[in-house]
């Protein structure tokens, strides 16, 4: 009663796989290159010239019933009472049990130093060009593009030896602003609101549309959904 | 670290609008962040200072203030031994037994300039502040840290803008209570010098006193 | 230890009653007395007001991306004078403030740290690829006072045609280092990029209906979308606006892709034509075919039998008299000179797209003319044969009437803008006589007619410019100067623009990264962001309104780097005159002035803003003449740069199709335009339209050379030795070639179908792999009779059995660490398409054939071992 439960709806009709919302998130929430919080499941079907191909954009499904905080052991992974799936570094003990109990392959570990590249360590050209400790330096941060404002509720960056995952950028929602991904979208293909709300542009799409979930035979009860077909 | 309980207990140890407590705190802040400066840039008078303080602190932070004065008196008889002790614990050349940064005690493979670093350096730029034109230290060194907390204070105290108190906390709370118990156990473990280990004692239950 | 503190927490909370007692005694003091003066601190200082304003903002500043030539408005989001994010200008009426993935990219090239932070000299005399340049810093001054010295050279010597400008993408404020700069030094060679990138495209709606630019298309209202080649969901043109709106047009329209791959646009269509590559023109002119057999032109637009009834019957010609045309000229010759026996069954054999698909696309799009698009890209006519293609594509608007039509396919809304000052005062004698001479690239030959407006020799023949400098002919080039340009990984045959530059005895490289280009370079100058660090404008046009749009510097250049279009060249001027040429540095001084203060720049950072604030003036200040005449009124200067882009008033069609500026101003089906070009070219060099035909590689002879046609593909290759037809395609992610050293572009190349992420693989149909035991990820050797490179296999059905793709964007060996494999040793990432695709062209526009499957190739499988 009341209580919110956030939920993001996307569009697989409006979606053309542009994969601008992968970007966006990494640029809001500081994820390094190899990780993706938000992602996407592509195939290709059918034989030439009938051919079909399909992108389906992902990211933590925020579960209701979260198989990842049941298996975290140290309450490092968490609900919030806004229904998004939370993860506490300061908690986090780098077990990876999470990991392994999500269905969805969502959940990335800090194996190495985050966004450190090898390849930038030197200057490519001596004198003649940066590095990234020659950007940190003249910076003050670890990438030149970093996000401060992701520190409002996460370390910025993840420190080694944590997971990380989406969090339906809690930090923005807080300001009153959609998730990253969400304005990001150059197809508006993605629907963001609490479902328990009937006003909300969720709840009507909701309604109207026959929305399906991966993975239902989880029972994992996801709040991200998907209307049309890509 | 804390459960919800202590939390609670702390929260109610200071009236965030006692100015005295407030300012005693914050001065005792930036003592500490003196006590960890190079002996070399201490300038005599801290301990006399420090006693003066005691006229205005509760009544029960008066014994361990005093004893901060007296132990720091006694350091500055023999400076050549504080330094060198200093130089054991923070400098080297060889093992450094208590790195006084948080880098160390946060960040994988102990490196410095890293994402600690970096977060620790925009609370700075945030709260107004750039780097001062004396000693040059890396931004999560203990004793810039410990200043900052004073210059927080300082700002609360004249603007009576309570997100100052607010950055503060969340500066001990987020951040300092990660590490500076540790710095604490390694330099007491040292056992280099009883001004050190008394420092390090303070700066423990100053942190304590303080989270909200 | 723990323990212990915990117990003196303990012991203060039990005394807080205590504390209370305290305090009251503490009355007497006075908070102004403890805290007076300000905080006694030791490491830190208090950052004044404005550098503490500075550090707490956050602000989102308007410029625009140029990753693409959408050119589309964006904002970027500073953060302690930091870019950290970006979106779609919501003042922009074009993009109507989206974006598509690419501004983002823009964030890692800004921050790369392989960018160039300061001019670099090449301290190794000898140049090729395998030479390292040892480049080692220099000021800005020591490596202008070089580049002055050599160019002072040559007006001593009376060679100032021998100074070269090359010019890769630009901004509109392009004219002063393209233009000004060497006309007043006295170079008529200015070389643009133009020809490597789409003219071809243009050579079709100018000699149809005299438009020699982009077309524009009204989504909003259309209910049919042909594509050829065009993939707008992913690259050129209007990308933000298509995806934006494409799930409306998706419901209200159908939509057919002709690719020979399933491209991300063919991926959101109904209909996938999966054509030959090179073969388009068939099935463009069976569609023509069957519209007229089925009667289903636009009568409106085209008019009609004089009679009613519908002459068109395969293989009859028709009485040119018994149809009456009224926007439109020549279609019953079209039609008996080439459409009446271009059946669907004839196509089907030649482009392999069933004759059934080409009947029901040609009538589905045909019914919904005149709202029906064919879109026309480089993919349909940046081929050897690619310019009657062009005309054909878009003749089919013609057919039914969507040309000029809601709808449909329309031109555009004029951006008010000046360009430079009038030159000519500036130029002395040597200037003058020397900036006549023939240019470089050989435009206006037999061999390259280049008809640019009708215009012999019009328009640029960028890549044959390496030929012409090897051969020197024209003349030898002694000092060139290349910016935004990487000529030695853009242009196909790339191994020709490496000699070519190792043969040029200075060259200059202005450039945000140490590129291909730049390892042939023995000044290479930094170059400031153009989306984060620099002033100008551009123009372009989306979703039928024109606008003019402002980069700016929103964060302080990261480096010791400069504007190249206009800081640049006023620094060379300065020292040109230092030297004693003084003409363009006074051209500067004396013809640019504020038009808000009448102020003359000081110096380069002023001069170009003062530059942008001359060309757009017809934008923002209310006493230019043109002010509010084409669209918004914007309130000033500073209201010009808080919301960065003026929009046009949207474009109202109807109008140009009274009056085309064609030679008998109407929409030519037979084209009076191009045989007056075509008559002009022969008669220049005394010869036939026949010859200059067989000269440019063309099939066609006489009447046929007037009317868009079919022409067979040109391939280069043996079938038997080259059993494969190889095609090229763009990528979504890149930015002209310039994203692959950016994290992000690797890590999402897989947004491209069919493509791998941190990988560049060549796409081959499994039916084929299978013939050559190739299994996924196969590492493979790619050889063309020109070149070869090492990829990886990737089966896919997305590609025609006997053609196999790649993507254009991977396969740098310099550029940055992500970019290349290994930078020092040279080695790509991938292949760059470039070094396979023969150079080739079509000549009539002067355009670089890197479509159409020009070449085919050979597969051969590299053992893992």
């Amino acid at each position: 009663m009341g209580k919110v439960q956030y939920c993001m709806v996307i569009d697989l009709e409006a979606c053309v796989g542009c994969s601008a919302c992968d970007i966006a998130c990494k640029v809001e929430n500081n994820v390094p290159a190899s990780f993706a919080w938000s992602n996407h499941i592509i195939e290709t079907v059918g034989k030439f010239p009938d051919v079909k191909y399909r992108y389906i954009p992902t990211l933590c499904n925020h579960c209701s019933n979260a198989p990842c905080v049941a298996a975290c052991p140290t309450t490092a992974m968490h609900k919030l009472d806004n229904g998004i799936t939370m993860h506490d570094p300061s908690k986090c003990i780098g077990c990876a049990a999470c990991r392994i109990a999500c269905p969805y392959d969502v959940i990335y570990f800090n194996d190495k130093e985050p966004l450190v590249r090898e390849e930038f360590l030197e200057p490519l050209i001596p004198e003649c060009t940066s590095s990234q400790p020659g950007i940190q330096k003249k910076l003050g941060v670890p990438v030149g593009y970093y996000n401060p404002e992701r520190e409002a509720t996460l370390p910025g960056i993840r420190p080694r030896g944590v997971v990380e995952k989406c969090t339906f950028c809690d930090h923005r929602l807080a300001k009153g602003l959609p998730p990253a991904c969400v304005e990001a979208c150059p197809a508006n293909a993605r629907i963001f609101g609490d479902r328990n709300d009937p006003n909300s542009e969720v709840s009507k799409v909701l309604a109207k549309n026959h929305a399906r979930v991966l993975k239902p035979e989880k029972g994992t009860e996801p709040n991200v959904l998907y209307i049309g077909e890509f | 670290m804390s459960s919800t309980l202590e939390n609670s207990k702390e929260r109610s140890m200071l009236d965030k609008d006692d100015f005295n407590s407030q300012y005693v705190w914050g001065e005792l802040a930036r003592f500490i962040s003196g006590g960890f400066s190079s002996p070399l840039n201490m300038s005599g008078e801290e301990p006399e200072n420090l006693r003066k303080l005691m006229v205005k602190a509760p009544p029960e932070w008066v014994p361990a203030i005093q004893k901060f004065a007296d132990l720091w008196k006694t350091a500055l008889n023999d400076k050549e031994a504080l330094s060198l002790a200093y130089a054991r614990l923070f400098l080297g050349p060889f093992e450094i037994l208590a790195p006084p940064y948080a880098s160390f005690y946060l960040e994988p493979d102990h490196k410095v300039m890293g994402a600690t670093s970096f977060w620790v350096a925009e609370r700075y730029v945030e709260a107004g502040l750039k780097p001062g034109d004396g000693p040059k230290e890396i931004p999560d060194h203990v004793a810039l840290e410990w200043e900052f907390l004073y210059y927080l204070t300082y700002q609360y105290l004249t603007s009576r803008e309570s997100n100052w108190l607010e950055m503060r906390e969340n500066f001990i709370r987020v951040h300092m209570r990660r590490w500076i118990p540790m710095l604490s156990k390694e330099i007491k473990k040292a056992e280099t010098h009883p001004f050190y280990s008394y420092c390090a004692e303070l700066m423990v239950d100053l942190i304590k006193r303080r989270a909200v | 230890m723990k323990m212990k503190l915990e117990g003196q927490v303990e012991e203060v909370v039990n005394k807080k009653v205590t504390r209370r007692g305290f305090l009251k005694g503490m009355g007497g003091l006075s908070m102004a007395a403890l805290m007076a003066g300000s905080p006694m601190l030791k490491y830190f200082a208090m950052a004044s007001p404005e550098e503490a304003q500075k550090e707490l903002v956050s602000k989102w500043i308007a410029s625009t991306c140029q990753g693409c030539t959408s050119w589309c408005p964006v904002q970027v989001k500073v953060i302690n004078g930091r870019a950290v994010a970006l979106r779609g200008n919501p003042y922009s009426k074009a993009n109507h403030g989206e974006i598509c993935p690419r501004p983002h990219l823009a964030l890692q090239q800004v921050y790369d740290p392989d960018r160039i932070k300061v001019p670099m000299k090449r301290t190794n005399p000898k140049k090729g690829r395998n030479e390292d340049p040892r480049f080692v810093p220099i000021t800005w001054e020591e490596a202008m006072d070089m580049i002055a010295e050599k160019m002072m050279e040559l007006r001593a010597s009376n060679e100032t045609h021998k100074f070269v400008l090359f010019r890769g993408r630009y901004s509109y404020m392009r004219d002063i280092i393209y233009s000004a700069l060497p006309k007043i030094f006295g170079s008529p060679n200015g070389i643009s990029h133009s020809a490597i990138c789409a003219e071809a495209e243009k050579f079709g709606a100018y000699y149809t209906e005299g438009y020699w630019d982009y077309r524009d298309y009204d989504l909003e209202n259309t209910r049919y979308v042909l594509s050829w080649g065009a993939d707008p969901l992913a690259s050129n043109r209007q990308v933000p606006h298509a995806i934006s709106i494409w799930k409306k047009v998706k419901k209200q329209a159908k939509i057919a892709v002709v690719d020979p791959r399933l491209s991300a646009t063919a991926v959101k269509a109904d209909e996938w034509l999966p054509v030959i590559p090179g073969e388009d023109g068939a099935l463009a002119t069976a569609i023509a075919h069957v519209i007229l057999v089925e009667g289903l032109w636009n009568r409106e637009f085209v008019g009609d039998f004089v009679d009613g009834k519908n002459a068109f019957v395969p293989g009859k010609t028709v009485d040119e008299s018994s149809f009456k045309e009224n926007y439109t000229y020549g279609l019953v010759k079209w039609w008996n000179i080439e459409l009446k026996d271009r059946t669907p069954e004839w196509a089907e054999k030649i482009c392999g797209v069933s004759a059934e698909q080409i009947r029901r696309v040609a009538t589905d799009f045909a019914k919904a003319g005149p709202y029906a698009i064919s879109w026309l890209s480089p993919g349909a006519s940046m081929q050897v044969r690619g310019g009657y293609t062009a005309m054909i594509t878009h003749a089919l608007n013609g057919l039914v009437g969507s040309t000029d039509h809601e709808g449909g396919v329309v031109q555009k809304t004029k951006v008010p803008a000046y360009s430079i000052p009038d030159i000519k005062p500036y130029q002395d004698e040597m200037a003058k006589k020397n900036s006549k001479k023939p240019k470089i690239d050989q435009r206006g030959t037999l061999h390259f007619p280049s008809l640019k407006k009708g215009k012999s020799g019009g328009g640029v023949v960028t890549n044959n410019a390496a030929d012409a400098i090897i051969k020197e002919d024209p003349y030898d080039v002694k000092v060139a100067i290349a910016y935004w340009a990487n000529f030695t990984f853009s242009c196909s045959g790339t191994d020709r623009w490496e000699r070519a530059l190792q043969k040029i005895p200075f060259f200059v490289h202005i450039t945000t990264h140490a590129s291909e280009m730049s390892h042939f370079a023995d000044i290479v100058l930094p170059a400031a962001h153009q989306l984060f660090e620099k002033w100008s404008f551009l123009k372009s046009k989306q979703n039928l309104y024109g606008y003019a749009s402002l980069t700016q510097p929103v964060i302080e250049p990261m480096w010791d780097v400069r504007q190249d279009e206009t800081e640049i060249p006023w620094l060379l001027a300065e020292k040109l005159a230092q030297k004693g040429f003084d003409n363009l540095y006074r051209y500067f001084k004396e013809q640019f002035k504020d038009p808000e203060t009448g102020k003359a720049p000081t110096n380069s950072k002023e001069f170009a803003v003062t530059a942008v604030k001359m060309f757009t003036r017809s934008c923002w200040d209310p006493t230019d003449k043109n002010y509010g005449k084409y669209g918004e009124k914007l309130k000033g200067w500073a209201d010009f740069v808080e919301k960065g882009v003026w929009n046009s008033h949207r474009f109202k069609p109807g109008k140009i199709r009274e009056k085309y500026k064609t030679k008998t101003g109407k929409f030519e089906f037979y084209s009076l335009t191009l045989k007056e070009a075509l008559e002009k070219h022969a008669k220049k060099h005394h010869t036939t339209v026949d010859a200059v035909l067989e000269a440019t590689q063309y099939t066609a002879r006489g009447e046929q050379a007037f009317v868009p046609h079919y022409e067979p593909a040109y391939r280069w290759g043996d079938p038997s030795e080259y059993p494969f037809i190889f095609f090229e395609h763009r990528s979504r992610l890149n930015r002209e070639g310039r994203s692959a050293n950016c994290l992000w572009y690797q890590a999402h190349k897989n947004a491209d179908p069919g493509d791998e992420n941190w990988d560049d693989v060549l796409k081959i149909n499994p039916v084929d792999a299978q013939k050559l035991g190739l299994k996924n990820g196969d590492k493979i050797k790619v050889v063309s009779p020109t070149g070869s490179i090492v990829v990886k296999a990737k089966l896919w059905e997305g590609v025609r059995p006997g053609t196999v793709t790649k993507c254009y964007g991977q396969g740098h060996w310099a550029y940055g660490r992500i970019a290349a494999f290994d930078f020092h040793k040279r080695i790509p990432r991938g292949g760059n398409n470039n070094v396979i695709l023969p150079p080739d062209y079509d000549r009539l526009s002067g355009s670089t054939a890197r479509h159409g499957g020009v070449t085919r190739v050979k597969i051969e499988k590299i053992s893992q071992a």
